[in-house]
């Protein structure tokens, strides 16, 4: 008896000594996880931390899908199927509204982006393995990237750079030709507290300022880790781009001019064409963002929408169709797979049931939607040369005809012998289409868009417009006062 | 804190010492004369002494007596006081004679059991054998609903084994959770907890969840205890906030072996026959139409285009008929023992073919409770329970692959077969190679768990009246799955079919140790007293992997096969609890009584700031019938008057980590290699939600026939652990969630109300008739936000001075006759053409209702007895968050169903309708966001209909048993209300979705002891 209160007291004793001191045993740290000051906290984290950037540059709200698909469907190369599952409608028929999930995730990602980006920058002066040359590299390989994502937030929630004065009626804040009406929020740095932190709306002058000094500052930092990753040709091509939006005629064909005379890159010759969209990394891409059979975005993927074994939601307008001759290399065509999916043979557009559908989705190894994201092809810099020189009057580092022709000639097509604005918008169109640029190219040079009867909707818009942005999310303005919503969306 | 466990210690072994003494040793047992069942906390005491015990939970007790002691004084409230002689013997085993009807209930409380006369705080009881044992239910918290005022367990999920919620007095948190504590034999448990994955890149992080109460045997309950008020909850501290609910599983009885057989079987059907989706001539007519309003083709050019020969009804095909979809369930339990050793032992199972094809559920379950009694001084005992189910689902609510939707979406010309045979997998609209049967006979969602609970527990008796009980309760919850989506169609077909297989597990313990200690001053000073410490460690490890590349095989299960790789994923999460607790009681003349109870918990959610919670309460009853100025109201047979005052604490909503600032690691590659990504802020100043709750209550009993309660309450929530929205340039934007949220401790939210539970015997006799009614008004109120901006999350809005389920929506107006198109309000009540910005959004109702309640009538008859239950909501709305596709206005027509109230769509100009003109490519958003869906879902429900006959005792007897009972019943029988959508009763939040119906099942059962 005595020994069982013994024995009991020693099994008390031991359950409490076990948890006596209980300070340690409330403490927990998560195993997915890691405290942000270790994240920052070397350079070699901050690697880390950089390769979850490209990661969310891919989801399907961003560069994956949605961002390059809205510049498509908003313009006329592309016609929404009659029968579709419903995605992009909104944005095909200019009916969306400030409660669009689409606006919203896009809005979301891209900010998150940025906020990634800053927590690299802000830390990366701090840090002390890796060499100076690594770190350097990272640093620019950041500020290029958040300059990316700005210019791309601009573009997507706010009227173009070069919109007039005249215009004033269509958009916030004091349009003057020269970015001065409302832009987007620019965050460079990472909040304290982010039950308080509401920025308000940048003007577009100065959200281009941020992007092209940014862009300024990165370039000398880095070097080249191949197109998959940015790096100084990239960070000078996206420069050229953000300069042709700028209409800085001068300033956008020198960009062109570095990256074309990099020797990094050239044009691919006639007989790989087609091939090249079911490849990766070809000898035109300065930067393309990596996907493969794990991280590829499946039934969300952007080739998906266009694939006939996916949604096939997305058919070739007859307006593009008819700028091609037939002697292009880039209008070959064919009857898609009976059974769906594009055909067997080398093509770069399938019929299927009457409608065309674009082959530049093809997937890898015979996997709808498993394709790299293109983001920039050199074709792009002779185009962007061709346009700035044209529209300067200018020839540095080719004449308009010239660059025009260097595209032509690898894509089979006659040459031209004169050149007009409309023709270099028009191989834009040829070259670039389904690539994210089309309404870019409609609004940044102030034109309508104006499609005819034989689109599912027949529209025109005509420029300035309201229609040509996104609204601000609701989300974010339900909760910050300080930012304005588009005209149009209030 | 070491010198505290020093003195302890001390108290511990010196107590001890004290058993030396000269006295005698008396023993015995009391029990009831009514039922002949034992009395636990029967005072007894020495007659002229301060020297006295108490009856243990099986009537026990043991007391050591002076030499020279004359007579022992048995008193017990509610029951006639007796005094016995003591002589020469050892034993005295005393009957007691009730006092008044009604009063011998015993409820399970806080850390013990109390007669309930002498409760301070609120609380609720159900017995197991009135309520669950031949309830054909899959999971025991189904059964709380409509029998206990003030508690709503809604079913929003009829998939076998699915997942109820369940709310007491409203809701009392803004955050995530808002589910009760569950307490299991006195010990913390899972209670219903989603468990999966957190990953943003994980996919099956939407999945439904999964309910370990559902792997509970409700046969095995003897009874559940709802802990309301702060007085009887604030002994849970920090998990006490949503209210407690106390489950005490049966135990075995001194005497000879007993056995109890009880099986069933019945079948499942649709509760609501109204809603509907249109067939094949409905649906052609209404394309056309659109098609010719859209595109301006002719309408023999849109007939042809949507014509076809085939007609399916999609309902016939997807949900079973009901002798196909049947229950059936078995259990055998024995109980019996000795004065030494008790045992409690039953095994069940338990089988249910779901109303949709392809679901189905089964059970297995065992139990053994055993108590031994060591001496007189030492007990210990065990209570094991294992259960393994199997479980069959569908894809979740808006999947493709979900039958469901499908049910809805598919297009009603088209064929399930093509005609050589093979499924149709090509013409099906939008769902496209998603033919539910195909899917059916392909493809795989299957769970299995496994849940474990096993307690230890020894007590010690240092003196008659002083004991130390310890138990160590350990929990094991397994959840293996694995979905199969095949090459050919479905998910799969992209990537050559897909094997996801997942195995989560969580793992807990707790201990807890109490030590106790009651005494009688002077026969009319009645005090108990309390302490004890408890430590819980909670884990969940889950990992998923996922291959493509299979054989195009149906129902292929290995994943091994799959040529590719996929998702290779783990993650763990937990958390720790430490709690110190006291509680103290004391009754003057079982007429006025007070209790108080202090709880500090230690909680690793917790920021560094905040890392100890204390939580209280106080409480005073008074029996006024007692009182001698009351004696002569004959009518009045007892009346009690009590209130409490106390602060608990809710730390469930918040995450394992919130208060640390953190880059995931969770599915953030590229290109091969591994990412950080920024996830949340630091927030060290984290910390629990409190709330604070006040109470008071009329007890009565009249007539000796009638008897119940009238509560009124006020819960002041605060601090909530809650997810703000902030501005997405924060960086914090979840793609998952597709939202920017901060956990933040904040606001304030009031809930009010009156609970009336009433019992009464109306009639007596031969025919009894016995009338259970209840209701609940709770009034919520948002008080505080933070700077009392609006937060708005989705069609509902948080704002101070209103409900807090309050919709939140641009206001519908009607069909404009002239021209079928819509028209809106704007925030002014101006009438609009266009769908109007989120500025004219306005409150239009709330989804709590504004009573509920339930009634039983029970008749009965020689060995005949009936009873029905009647459970009923008013007064709130549901939001139908998928009627933008299936009501839309002509929109979606090509690709989907539509439901038939698109019959009634606008067509020539005068037509008064709320329909609009059906257009393809949709009439001017029409189908958008809007009070067009949002609808009243007031509703009575006959939730439970029940006939049993027993067979009279002599025919039982000369067949050797002791009892037989056969009878039959339905659940869900009949529903009565306006609610035009699939089923009235959807989760809390009155959002409708593309939910598992609600079923009514018919059983049959017998229940057999021997």
């Amino acid at each position: 008896m005595k020994n069982i209160v013994k024995k009991f007291s020693l099994l008390l004793l031991a359950t409490f000594t076990i948890f006596w001191s209980c300070d340690d045993f409330i403490e927990k740290e998560p195993y997915f996880a890691t405290p942000i000051d270790n994240a920052v906290g070397s350079y070699e984290n901050l690697q880390i931390a950089m390769t979850a950037v490209y990661n969310h540059l891919t989801d399907l709200n961003y560069l994956g899908k949605r961002f390059i698909l809205s510049a498509d469907i908003r313009g006329d190369d592309s016609n929404l199927n009659v029968e579709n599952s419903n995605r992009m409608t909104s944005q095909y028929d200019y009916s969306m509204t400030s409660g669009s999930r689409d606006a919203r995730n896009a809005w979301g990602i891209m900010y998150r982006v940025v906020n990634q980006l800053n927590f690299i920058i802000t830390n990366i002066d701090l840090v002390e393995d890796g060499t100076q040359e690594e770190r350097d590299h990272l640093k620019g390989e950041a500020l290029a990237l958040r300059a990316m994502v700005h210019f791309d937030i601009v573009r997507l929630f706010a009227q173009t750079y070069s919109l007039p004065s005249s215009a004033s009626d269509v958009v916030v804040g004091t349009p003057d030709g020269n970015g001065g009406h409302g832009g987007v929020p620019v965050i460079t740095s990472v909040t304290d507290d982010p039950f308080t932190f509401f920025p308000s709306r940048s003007t577009v002058k100065e959200v281009y300022d941020q992007v092209l000094s940014d862009l300024n500052a990165s370039i000398p930092l880095m070097g080249e880790n191949g197109p998959n990753y940015m790096g100084a040709n990239a960070a000078t091509a996206i420069r050229a781009r953000v300069k042709l939006y700028k209409q800085d005629w001068a300033g956008a064909a020198e960009d062109a001019t570095a990256v074309i005379n990099s020797g990094n890159y050239s044009l691919l010759e006639p007989g790989d064409y087609i091939g090249s969209w079911a490849k990766e990394n070809t000898v035109e891409s300065i930067f393309e963002l990596a996907l493969n059979k794990v991280t590829y975005l499946g039934t969300t993927a952007l080739g998906y929408m266009y694939d006939t074994r996916g949604y096939g939601d997305i058919n070739v307008s007859n307006a593009l169709l008819a700028l091609y001759e037939a002697e292009d290399i880039r209008a070959t065509k064919a009857e898609g797979e009976p059974d769906n999916g594009p055909p067997t043979t080398p093509v770069m557009f399938y019929e299927t049931n009457g409608f065309t559908y674009t082959n530049k989705f093809p997937g890898r190894d015979g996997t709808a939607g498993l394709d790299n994201v293109r983001l920039l092809r050199l074709s792009e810099m002779y185009l962007i040369r061709a346009e700035a020189n044209f529209e300067a009057g200018s020839s540095i580092g080719a004449t308009p005809l010239e660059d025009i022709n260097s595209i032509r000639g690898k894509r089979n097509a006659s040459l031209f012998t004169t050149i007009t604005a409309t023709d270099i918008q028009e191989e834009r169109r040829r070259e670039l289409c389904f690539e994210g640029h089309r309404i870019y190219d409609i609004t940044r040079r102030g034109e309508d868009l104006v499609r005819g009867d034989d689109y599912w909707a027949a529209k025109t818009v005509t420029f300035p417009n309201t229609d040509f942005i996104y609204p601000i999310p609701d989300a974010e303005l339900d909760v910050n006062e300080n930012l304005e919503q588009n005209i149009g969306y209030e | 804190m070491k010198k505290g466990l020093l003195l302890f210690l001390v108290i511990l072994l010196g107590t001890s010492q004290i058993l030396m003494a000269q006295t005698k040793r008396i023993t015995g047992n009391v029990t009831s004369a009514e039922d002949g069942q034992p009395i636990p906390g029967v005072s007894i005491t020495v007659k002229g002494t301060t020297i006295g015990t108490i009856t243990t939970i099986d009537g026990d007790y043991q007391l050591n007596v002076p030499t020279d002691a004359t007579t022992l004084v048995f008193s017990f409230v509610g029951m006639q006081p007796k005094e016995t002689q003591i002589t020469s013997l050892d034993v005295y085993n005393v009957v007691l004679e009730p006092d008044v009807i009604g009063v011998d209930e015993v409820l399970v409380v806080a850390y013990g059991t109390q007669k309930k006369e002498s409760i301070v705080g609120s609380i609720s009881s159900m017995r197991g054998d009135e309520k669950l044992d031949q309830v054909p239910i899959s999971s025991l918290d189904k059964a709380l609903q409509g029998n206990v005022a003030g508690v709503v367990a809604t079913s929003p999920s009829g998939q076998p084994g699915g997942r109820t919620q369940v709310r007491i007095r409203g809701i009392s948190s803004m955050g995530e959770n808002n589910e009760p504590l569950y307490v299991i034999d006195g010990v913390p448990v899972l209670g219903t907890q989603y468990v999966s994955f957190t990953s943003e890149s994980s996919s099956m992080a939407s999945r439904e969840a999964t309910n370990p109460l559902a792997n509970i045997n409700p046969n095995d309950i003897e009874s559940i205890s709802i802990l309301k008020d702060a007085s009887a909850s604030s002994l849970y501290g920090s998990r006490a906030s949503n209210g407690v609910i106390l489950i005490t599983t049966k135990r075995g009885k001194r005497g000879e072996t007993k056995f109890k057989l009880n099986t069933q079987s019945g079948f499942s059907q649709k509760t609501n026959n109204k809603y509907d989706v249109l067939n094949k001539q409905e649906y052609e007519e209404l394309a056309a139409e659109a098609i010719v309003n859209g595109l301006g083709w002719t309408q023999e050019d849109a007939d042809e285009y949507v014509q076809t020969n085939d007609s399916t009804d999609w309902g016939d095909v997807v949900y079973r008929d009901p002798l196909d979809a049947m229950t059936h369930s078995i259990e055998l339990s024995a109980t019996g023992g000795t004065e030494k050793t008790k045992f409690f032992v039953s095994g069940s199972y338990f089988t249910q073919e779901g109303h949709t094809i392809g679901t189905d559920f089964e059970r297995y379950t065992s139990r053994v409770n055993l108590d031994h009694k060591a001496n007189n001084k030492f007990n210990f005992g065990i209570n094991m329970s294992v259960s393994y189910s199997e479980k069959n689902s569908n894809n979740g609510s808006s999947a493709f692959a979900s039958p469901i939707l499908a049910a809805d979406l598919m297009l009603p010309n088209v064929p399930v077969f093509n005609e050589d045979g093979t499924y149709n997998n090509t013409n099906l609209g939008m769902l496209n190679n998603f033919n539910p049967v195909a899917i059916k006979d392909w493809d795989i969602n299957s769970q299995n768990e496994v849940y474990f609970i096993g307690q230890a527990f020894a007590q010690y008796n240092f003196l008659d009246n002083l004991s130390f009980k310890t138990t160590i309760n350990t929990e094991i919850y397994n959840l293996k799955e694995l979905k199969y989506s095949n090459g050919a169609f479905s998910d799969g077909r992209t990537v050559g079919g897909r094997i996801r297989e997942g195995r989560n597990t969580v793992e807990s313990w707790t201990s807890s140790n109490v030590l106790s200690w009651d005494n009688t001053f002077n026969e009319k000073h009645n005090l108990n007293v309390l302490g004890g410490f408890e430590a819980n460690k909670w884990q969940n490890s889950g990992i998923i992997a996922s291959g493509t590349g299979l054989p195009e095989t149906p129902k292929f299960r290995s994943l091994a096969a799959a040529a590719e790789p996929e998702t290779a994923f783990t993650n763990t999460t937990e958390y720790s609890i430490v709690s110190f607790f006291s509680h103290l009681e004391y009754n003057y003349n079982n007429k006025y009584y007070v209790s108080g109870s202090v709880r500090r918990d230690g909680h690793s959610r917790f920021g560094i700031d905040n890392k100890y919670g204390n939580f209280w309460s106080a409480g005073a009853s008074w029996r006024i019938t007692q009182e001698k100025f009351m004696s002569n109201m004959d009518f009045l047979d007892d009346l009690k008057l009590r209130v409490s005052y106390g602060v608990v604490g809710d730390a469930s909503g918040i995450g394992d980590y919130a208060p640390l600032g953190l880059f995931s690691y969770n599915g953030f590659t590229y290109n091969g290699n591994a990412g950080a990504s920024f996830i949340q802020y630091a927030n060290p100043a984290l910390t629990w939600a409190k709330n604070k709750k006040f109470n008071t209550a009329i007890d009565f009993t009249l007539f000796s026939r009638v008897s119940g309660s009238i509560e009124y309450y006020i819960e002041t929530s605060s601090d909530f652990l809650f997810d703000v929205p902030v501005s997405a340039t924060t960086g914090l934007y979840s793609p998952s969630n597709e939202d920017f949220i901060s956990p933040k401790n904040l606001g304030s939210l009031r809930n009010s109300g009156f609970e009336f539970q009433v019992r009464s015997e109306n009639i007596r006799g031969k025919f009894t008739w016995v009338t259970d009614f209840n209701i609940a008004l709770n009034k919520s109120e948002v008080l505080e936000l933070p700077d009392d901006k609006d937060l708005i999350d989705g069609t509902k809005i948080r704002r101070v001075g209103e409900d807090y389920q309050s919709f939140y929506l641009r206001r519908w107006h009607r069909v404009n006759p002239d021209d079928g198109t819509p028209q809106w309000l704007d925030a002014e009540g101006n009438v609009v053409d266009s769908y109007p910005g989120s500025d004219d959004r306005v409150i239009v109702g709330s989804a709590s209702p504004d009573f509920q309640g339930g009634i039983t009538n029970t008749f009965s008859y020689k060995g005949f007895e009936l009873s029905a239950l009647v459970t009923f909501a008013v007064g709130h709305y549901i939001y139908d968050s998928w009627a933008f596709v299936m009501e839309s206005d002509g929109g979606y027509i090509l690709s989907v169903n539509q439901n038939d109230k698109a019959l009634d769509r606008w067509q020539e100009p005068g037509d008064i309708t709320d329909v609009p003109q059906l257009i393809l490519g949709g009439n001017n958003n029409a189908d958008r966001t809007s009070t067009r869906y949002l609808h009243k879902a007031d509703y009575a429900r006959l939730k439970n209909l029940r006939l049993a006959y027993n067979i009279p005792d002599n025919v039982t007897k000369s067949i050797g048993l002791d009892n037989i009972k056969v009878y039959a019943q339905g659940q869900n029988l009949l529903t009565l209300t306006d609610y035009p959508g699939k089923d009235p009763e959807v989760q809390v939040n009155g959002i409708e979705d593309w939910f598992y119906p609600p079923l009514r099942t018919i059983t049959l059962g017998l229940t057999v002891d021997f």
